[in-house]
This record gives C-alpha cells, sequence and structure tokens, in this order.
C-alpha cells in the first residue's frame, strides 16, 4: 500500500485467522509508553449507512419452522389474449381471396388453449372492426381447439381480412352476448391457474479461534462504540475482536441476501459438497430473483426516460394509488438522481424561490437542498434512498468512467416493497430461532472464565490454550412479485 | 483537376436476425418446473438497451462504423440524417442517447430486418451491446452477463430444436407400435378421423404391415404435431373405440364433425363428451357393446 503522507509512521498489513501477541507486536498494536494515538481511523469505511438487513427489517421479516424449502404462489391475470393458430372456412384453411365471414357465413378459428367459450363475443387486433361471435366451442382437435364463429354484424359486405387471420395473430373476449329471452346457456369463467416459487434456506457462518493470552489484552489504541444510546470507549483486543468478527458477519450476510446466487441444477440437485460430504445450499440472493423481472439499461439518464420506464414498471402491474416506490441507489446514483430533477424542475419553474440559500448573524452564506423525492404523473412517487453496499469499493471493482465512485454507486434498484396487501413485497426470512446463532467453545482459558477449582473444575472443550466464537444464521430472501421490481444500470461497455 | 467521387456502400443486407433470449442452465426456475413461467424472464419482463458507454472516454460509443454511419447520413439512405446526426459524441439531441433511442426487449425476442434502413439503426444497437448480446446463439455460453443472443433469422434455432425433440418424441412413440398390425391400424383409424385434411384416406383392415408402417411414417414426417398428440393422449384406447366406431357408423359425426352422435343410446356430444360417456363406469354397457360390434366386424374381414 502507498504511503499517505510522510507523517504516515507504519504501513497496515492484511492478516486472517489465529491472531497471537507476536501478531500485535509485528504492527505495533501492543501498548507503547511513547504512543501518541489514542484513537483508530478506518482509512476507507463501508460502514456509512443503513445496512440492507436493517433497512430491510423495516418491513418485517419471516420466520419459518423448519429448514425445508418454502413456496409461494403467484396468479396470472385471469384475463388475456390468446394467438390464433389457424383459421377455416368449412374445415379448410383459409386462403388470401377468401372472404372469411362474408355475408354473416361461418368459419372456424383454432386456438391452442380452450380460453374462450361459447357463446362469445371475441375480438382481433382491429377490435370491434370485425366484432366476432363465437358459436360453438371450444372442441378439440388434436392438441388445439375449434371455435364456430360469425361476424356478429349487420352490414352484409363485412369480412375479416385474410391478414388478421395469420397465425399469431392474437384474440381476446370482450363479452358473452345472448338472446333477450330464454337463453340457455352463457359463456364460462376463464381461469389462470397460479405458478409455484421456490426459496431455500442457507446456512452462513463464520468462527474465530483466539489464544488464551489475548483474553483483556489491552491494545494501544481505542474506539468507541455506542452502547445503550452512549458512546462507550473499548480498548481490549477481543472486545476489538467480538466487534470485527459481528461488523464482517453482517457485512457477509448482506452480501449473501443481494447477490447470492442459487447452485440447484435443472433438475433440482446441489452439486457441491463441504467438508462433512454433505451438499452446499446456496439460495437465490435479491439480484437473482429480481433478474426475469425488468431491466432497464442506461446512457443518458433524465426524470421524463425515469418516468416512462417506472411507468411502464407500473400500468396494468400497479394500482394507480400504490405507485409509491422505494429507489436504492449508491451516494453518486442519488447525486445523478437529485441533479436530474433538479434540471427537470427548472424546466417548469425556475426556482426563485430563497428557500435554498441561507445566511447566518456572521453572513455566511448556505445553498442547501436535496432532491430525494419525485412525485410524477399516474400515482408515481419515488423515494431514494441510499444502499451503501453499491457504494463499496471492495466488493465492486468496475470504476464508472466519469472518475467518481464505482459503476455500481449508479444503479437503482425499484422495490416496490409495500404493494402486496399484507405483506412487504421482499422479506428476509429466517428458521426459527436460528437468527442469531452465537457459540463459544472454550479451552484452557477463555473470556468468562469461573475460577475453577480442583473440587469444582470449569468445563472446556478443547484442549488447547484457547477458545473459539461461531457465529452463524440460518437466513433467505423471498420476493414475492418480482414483476414489481426492476433494476436500471448505466449500460457500460468495459473497453480494454 | 477531376473530383474523385467515393462510392458509399449500403450496409444493408438482405437476411434477418433474430434476438432470442438465453436460459441459463443454472435458471433456478426450471428446477421447480421446466416449463415455469419465469424461465428465461417474466412474459411481461421489459429489458431495454441502448448505446454504451465507453468505460475510458464515458462517452457514448457509437454503434455504426464510421462507413455506415455515412451512408445512413447520406442522400441514398433516404431518411433524412445529415452528415454528423448520428454522431454519438452530440452534446444535445444526441441520436443514441437512451433517452431517444432504445431497444425494448422481452423473452419473445424480436426479429429485425436488416434490408430494413430504421430496424438496421435498432439492430447496431444491440450487436454494440457485447456484455448483454451474444454475437450468435453458439456463443451464448461466452460470457455470463449474457442475456439475448443475436442469431441468424435464416436458420431458426427454436424452431430446429423443437423439430428435432418432437423428432425424438415421434420415433419413440413410433416404436411402442411398428411390430403391430393392430396397433398401427388403430393409429390410423383416429388420425383419419380427427384430422380435417381432405387428402387422407380411409385405412384399410387388410393392409400389410409394411403398408401401415409407411402409412404412419409419412405422417409423422408430414403431421408430427398430430401424431403426438394423438398417441399420447391418455384417452387414447377410448378415442381408438370411437374412431373404429365411427368408420362402422355406429357413431355419426354431426355438426361437421364437431360433435357426434351415438346411435344406440341416441347421446351426442363434442369429442371429449362422447370420450367421458364411454368412460363412465356407469354406462360400460354401451362401451362393451361397442367393442362386440368392433370384434364382429373385424372377424369378418
Amino acid at each position: 500500500m502507498q504511503q499517505v503522507n510522510v507523517l504516515q509512521e507504519y504501513f497496515p498489513k492484511d492478516f486472517y485467522g489465529l491472531v497471537d501477541t507476536n501478531h500485535l507486536k509485528s504492527i505495533y498494536m501492543l501498548p507503547d509508553p511513547q504512543s501518541a494515538l489514542d484513537h483508530i481511523l478506518r482509512l476507507s469505511s463501508v460502514n456509512h449507512g443503513e445496512d440492507f438487513q436493517t433497512f430491510m427489517r423495516r418491513f418485517g421479516t419471516k420466520t419459518f419452522a423448519t429448514q425445508d424449502d418454502f413456496r409461494w404462489m403467484l396468479q396470472a391475470e385471469s384475463e388475456k389474449n390468446s394467438p390464433l393458430v389457424a383459421a377455416y372456412i368449412n374445415g379448410t384453411l383459409v386462403t388470401p381471396s377468401d372472404q372469411t365471414g362474408f355475408g354473416n357465413t361461418e368459419f372456424e378459428l383454432e386456438f391452442s388453449e380452450p380460453w374462450f367459450s361459447a357463446p362469445a363475443q371475441i375480438v382481433g387486433e382491429y377490435n370491434e372492426v370485425y366484432p366476432i361471435y363465437v358459436k360453438q366451442g371450444p372442441t378439440s382437435f388434436g392438441s388445439n381447439y375449434i371455435y364456430t364463429c360469425e361476424l356478429i354484424t349487420g352490414n352484409h359486405n363485412l369480412f375479416i381480412p385474410f391478414d388478421q387471420l395469420q397465425a399469431g395473430k392474437k384474440f381476446s373476449q370482450d363479452f358473452n352476448i345472448v338472446e333477450t329471452s330464454f337463453s340457455t346457456r352463457g359463456g364460462t369463467v376463464s381461469y389462470s391457474s397460479p405458478f409455484s416459487m421456490k426459496g431455500v434456506f442457507s446456512m452462513l457462518r463464520m468462527e474465530d479461534t483466539r489464544g488464551g493470552d489475548m483474553i483483556n489484552r489491552p491494545v494501544a489504541w481505542s474506539w468507541q462504540v455506542m452502547e445503550n444510546g452512549r458512546p462507550v470507549t473499548k480498548t481490549l483486543w477481543d472486545e476489538y475482536a467480538d466487534w470485527e468478527l459481528e461488523q464482517q458477519f453482517q457485512s457477509r450476510v448482506n452480501k449473501f441476501l443481494i447477490y447470492a446466487k442459487a447452485n440447484k441444477t435443472a433438475a433440482g440437485t446441489y452439486l457441491q459438497k463441504g467438508d462433512s460430504g454433505r451438499y452446499i445450499v446456496e439460495g437465490a440472493g435479491l439480484h437473482q430473483q429480481m433478474s426475469p423481472s425488468h431491466f432497464y439499461s442506461y446512457n443518458t439518464f433524465s426524470i421524463p426516460w425515469l418516468t416512462d420506464r417506472i411507468l411502464s414498471l407500473s400500468v396494468g402491474n400497479i394500482p394507480i394509488d400504490r405507485r409509491k416506490m422505494m429507489v436504492t441507489s449508491g451516494s453518486w446514483g442519488i447525486k445523478q438522481f437529485h441533479e436530474a430533477l433538479e434540471d427537470y424542475s427548472t424546466i417548469w419553474s425556475p426556482l426563485h424561490s430563497d428557500l435554498r440559500v441561507t445566511m447566518d448573524k456572521n453572513n455566511n452564506m448556505t445553498y442547501r437542498g436535496t432532491f430525494n423525492k419525485y412525485i410524477g404523473p399516474l400515482g408515481i412517487e419515488l423515494t431514494v434512498q441510499l444502499d451503501p453496499t453499491k457504494d463499496n469499493t471492495e466488493r465492486n471493482k468496475i470504476m464508472h468512467p466519469s472518475g467518481n465512485g464505482v459503476a455500481e454507486s449508479y444503479t437503482y434498484d425499484i422495490l416496490n416493497l409495500g404493494s402486496t396487501t399484507d405483506t412487504s413485497n421482499i422479506q428476509i426470512c429466517y428458521k426459527k430461532n436460528e437468527e442469531i446463532i452465537y457459540k463459544i467453545m472454550k479451552g484452557l482459558r477463555s473470556p468468562d472464565q469461573l475460577s475453577g477449582t480442583a473440587k469444582n473444575p470449569e468445563v472446556a472443550s478443547m484442549t488447547l490454550d484457547a477458545y473459539k466464537i461461531m457465529r452463524a444464521t440460518t437466513v433467505g430472501i423471498i420476493v414475492y412479485n418480482p414483476l414489481l421490481t426492476a433494476r436500471i444500470v448505466p449500460d457500460i461497455l468495459n473497453i480494454s | 483537376m477531376s473530383e474523385v467521387i467515393k462510392k458509399i456502400r449500403c450496409p444493408l443486407q438482405n437476411k434477418k436476425v433474430v434476438v432470442r433470449v438465453i436460459i441459463s442452465d443454472d435458471a433456478f426456475f426450471e428446477s421447480i418446473n421446466k416449463d415455469h413461467i419465469a424461465l428465461g424472464g417474466y412474459p411481461s419482463a421489459k429489458k431495454t438497451f441502448c448505446a454504451p458507454i465507453n468505460s475510458i472516454t464515458n462517452n457514448i460509443i457509437n454503434p455504426l462504423t464510421a462507413d455506415e454511419q455515412e451512408w445512413f447520413e447520406s442522400s441514398e439512405c433516404n431518411l433524412g440524417f445529415k452528415p454528423g446526426d448520428l454522431s454519438s459524441l452530440k452534446k444535445k439531441d444526441n441520436f443514441w442517447s437512451s433517452t431517444t433511442n432504445e431497444i425494448v426487449l422481452t423473452k419473445e425476442g424480436k426479429t429485425y430486418d436488416l434490408s430494413s434502413p430504421e430496424q438496421y439503426l435498432k439492430y447496431v444497437i444491440l450487436r454494440a451491446n457485447k456484455e448483454y448480446i451474444a454475437p450468435s446463439w453458439e456463443q451464448r455460453y461466452d460470457r455470463g452477463t449474457y442475456m439475448f443472443a443475436l442469431c441468424d433469422g435464416d436458420e431458426d434455432v427454436k424452431s430446429k430444436i423443437k423439430k428435432t425433440d418432437l423428432l425424438k418424441d415421434a420415433w419413440r412413440e413410433y416404436g411402442k407400435i411398428d411390430e403391430s398390425v393392430n396397433k398401427l391400424y388403430d393409429f390410423l383409424c383416429v388420425y383419419y378421423i380427427k384430422s380435417k385434411k381432405k387428402d387422407i384416406t380411409k385405412p384399410k383392415r387388410n393392409m400389410s404391415l409394411d403398408e401401415l408402417r409407411i402409412e404412419v411414417s409419412d405422417i409423422i414426417d408430414k403431421d408430427i404435431s398430430n401424431f403426438l398428440s394423438i398417441i399420447k393422449s391418455n384417452d387414447y384406447h377410448t378415442v381408438v373405440l370411437i374412431a373404429k366406431s365411427i368408420l362402422l357408423g355406429e357413431i355419426i359425426p354431426i355438426e361437421k364433425g364437431l360433435r357426434y352422435h351415438i346411435k344406440s343410446v341416441d347421446y351426442k356430444g363434442t369429442m371429449p363428451e362422447i370420450v367421458s360417456y364411454l368412460k363412465d363406469i356407469k354406462l360400460q354397457s354401451e362401451k362393451l357393446r361397442l367393442e362386440n360390434v368392433i370384434d364382429e366386424q373385424e372377424k369378418k374381414l
């Protein structure tokens, strides 16, 4: 690592695993009467905001009794259009010279599914220009279904052009019209079967072994943590190690929840085995579960463009009164959003307001105000929330070509969190009683050792003069309806 | 001095390019169901692509080559572009900005006619998206970031794969009946009744095994989907009974063959309704009667 400046006395060293006194001596972390350091400062910190788990817990978590796979069902729309397979007149395929339906004559339409039922009025791409009355059907025809139809019109000269009866042309049901009295049948209800989604639990585990000589070992520096709302100064190595373990564990759980890629094969099996010979099960994280949904790339960011994207995600999917969406982004993405909104707002009304400029009694002037919420047309309401993981320079290695931040910082995740009726659309789930697994394995010496005596010895779990901290959780994430989410990414082509 | 007139080469081609979605082998939805709706993306999910940004210069990359740009900005192209209009470095009204020009794809994919200048300009945006769009179907697994592949429209990969699968399935089913005169004849009876094609001849009971084999293999060649839908039907044996009864006049097609009439019990219904009727455990006497009539008739031949 490069020297920050000439005042830097030591170079940082990275190490992992077992740490003993010699390690600390080698990196100048043992007390030194001449040391001028009181508190340690981190050169780069990713701990600069609310983390993913904390953020998501605001919307509730889900707990399952067992570690088995969990399923949820999604329902497709019960109204849809169906593509035409073929059209016939008296059982013969229509040809370009045919005037299908001319003079209210019968013709047959073939579809791959029995979506309509006679009596019904269906329409093709030109809708009511060629209203079709379904007289009979569905009748099974090979693997498809045939409907006997005629044009429902008083115009005897009307016929359906050949180009409107090509395979793939879409037809939809309008209504079920019957005779005004003595009718004997009506149209039936169309159902769309729900489809199943499945998630799995994964177990994440970390551990740290510390030598007996490290218990209550003071170090040359101190740091402050908040305990019961008050800053408390810590100076012991094991306290620091506990804090570091928990920070890194939470960070890795966050990464799992966002970035994990399921390792299940198409056959439903797993391939990777651990030391025990049993399978390693990795469930799908947030991004993989969002991946079959919307993906928008951009090279120019603007509010009208974003509005179009949000509308295309919302129309037909989200009721107009529920289009309040959370957009998470990195710091640079939020800045970009702010600037785009500022540009957009000045189009409509130059900001003559003096609210953004303040002056104190010493004539110091301040310009203030960040745009982080946008209320657009048709009920769209966007609130931008900082996602610190997007600014993480350790994981996100590709820099944005502007030179400001990493490319990931410019991505936007649209998380429609609250659109389902009784629960958040995205939830972290835990196995019951396994959200926090924290265990200690005691050796000859351990941090909470009792004064064992010959008559009443304390039990140790290993002969080693050390103790081991084990941290684990059984966790997964559910995106109930991925279609209510989207990823917006800058379209950067890596030129090497 | 004579002026040298440079001939601008037209980039348009008389071919089509199909953009196809790539279904990853590790697709976790497939492990739930191989026909899962989310496989390859939800049907209504949109993926948009624009001209990418150069990771070094931070400028939009021009998806056109210099020659292509020159042609599109010439009078020969006739899209109204003037020299410089298609530059990707323009600060205002940049044609390649995602706010004005982007491609929207769904899992259904899309076909681009490269003889159309407008469609060619769309195609080049996809061609430039080397992170997300594979240059060919064969290269679709070369990068983990690929979402779609550009395929030669003349080689309809999807239909080729589908046809191969169907053929494999069909010949497997054929193998189950090709040693039996009765089984081949049964199939031809059903095919004759179910097919609406006018050039199908009625099967004869005295056809030899080879003749029957040729007839059925011809159907696999020409009408594979109907062959499979018939032979793999759960009600196949009941449908055979119905087809043979129709040929003997015990069941009569009515209303242009959309419904059928069992004469002896005066029952009318569509094919699924007739099947249900004959499978009804309480009405087995009619099924047995029809089987007897068919047996008697076949013994006479």
